[in-house]
């Protein structure tokens, strides 16, 4: 899209006078993990489940929009996997 | 006299979904029963003081219901609660709402027993916990202290981290994790009160258990709605005028055991306990 020169008036073609960002979703998992200094004291206890943090990327920088517990996210794949495991064995021929 | 607070929680892990189709059991070392407290089987000596809980993953309902006329109206529906899961945050991320707050409570009778019946969709995860508060309980002689006591007695501040993490099944009770585990900075043979927590992950309930309390859990909200709660038992002691503060003497710390359960999995919150030390035992 063309943009108007302030000073000019005149109209510059797209790319030349701004950057087109294209933004990417992303999902990735944050695991809970022991960080050094509790390493040091000898961190012992159970792990969680941590979190998914979703959101977009644009030009390698993360904007996150939203966290979910890990636990959430690993229920709802697990039930996408029984389903989908059904599902096929619903549709598989008779042998 | 045995006063005695004592939280219990009720949960299911994977409803059938359907209207009140679906009934909650309690949580490993848990009851619905309501004790045997020391007074007239005709006499409500204990009620529900705090009672919250969430569905992780759509809103709901919950009824609860006693066969006694005088808790509840009825055992059909008896008090119904709704829980708007998904506000604020989406799902599994509120962790709690507030079924009984204020000064609201629920009469109890000896030997009663909770029923939990729920509205849900089907696959999801419910939990409820509630605090009791006896008047007199046999066996148990609970140390908790009013705030001009826990005031009147304090000469150090303390906060003490405890990494107790959820259960792998939703609703349950992660492994107990002693309160000393992660950190030993109490002072040895001194007495502490606990005024309330923070955490980092919003969970259904934090709760914890030891012998000065006659073994009996007890504990507090940690939701989004509910997260700040530096002085939970503070305020608690302030609402229903009597020292409802929970004291511990730091020998016993090795033998308290801090629980999460929470409506997802495995949830890590992180807890910092907000504690004032004490010269003296509260009342002693």
């Amino acid at each position: 899209m063309a943009a108007a020169d302030q000073t000019t008036g005149a109209e510059t073609p797209a790319g030349e006078g701004e950057q087109e960002f294209t933004p990417t979703p992303y999902m990735r998992h944050i695991p809970d993990v022991y960080t050094d200094a509790e390493i040091a004291q000898g961190a012992s206890w159970d792990l969680g489940a941590g979190h998914y943090e979703l959101g977009f990327e644009v030009n390698g920088a993360r904007i996150p929009i939203a966290t979910v517990k890990g636990g959430r996210v690993q229920k709802r794949l697990e039930a996408a996997k029984q389903a989908q495991a059904s599902s096929t064995s619903a549709e598989a021929p008779a042998t | 006299m045995g006063r005695a607070l004592v939280l219990n929680t009720a949960s299911k892990a994977g409803t059938a979904g359907g209207t009140f189709a679906d009934t909650l059991t309690a949580n490993s070392g848990d009851s619905l029963t309501v004790a045997n407290y020391d007074a007239p089987a005709s006499q409500s000596a204990a009620k529900v003081t705090e009672m919250w809980g969430i569905d992780s993953d759509s809103v709901s309902e919950v009824a609860v219901t006693l066969t006694r006329q005088q808790s509840v109206n009825d055992q059909t529906r008896g008090v119904r609660f709704n829980i708007a899961s998904l506000t604020p945050g989406g799902a599994a991320n509120v962790a709690s709402h507030t079924f009984l707050g204020g000064l609201t409570t629920i009469p109890l009778f000896k030997s009663d027993v909770f029923a939990f019946t729920c509205t849900s969709s089907a696959s999801d995860d419910i939990v409820v916990s509630w605090n009791t508060l006896y008047d007199n309980l046999p066996g148990v002689d609970s140390v908790l202290a009013s705030w001009d006591q826990v005031q009147a007695l304090r000469f150090t501040t303390l906060g003490l981290a405890c990494n107790a993490v959820a259960s792998g099944t939703p609703g349950l009770y992660g492994t107990g994790r002693a309160l000393n585990a992660d950190e030993s900075r109490a002072i040895a043979n001194t007495w502490y009160a606990i005024l309330g927590i923070t955490v980092q992950t919003q969970v259904t309930t934090v709760a914890f258990s030891g012998p000065d309390w006659g073994g009996f859990k007890i504990g507090m909200p940690a939701g989004a709605l509910t997260v700040d709660s530096t002085s939970y038992f503070v305020d608690q002691s302030l609402l229903w005028h009597v020292p409802l503060i929970p004291c511990f003497n730091s020998n016993n710390i090795g033998n308290i055991n801090v629980f999460v359960a929470d409506g997802e999995a495995s949830t890590s919150p992180k807890i910092d306990f907000l504690m004032y030390g004490l010269t003296a035992k509260p009342g002693g």
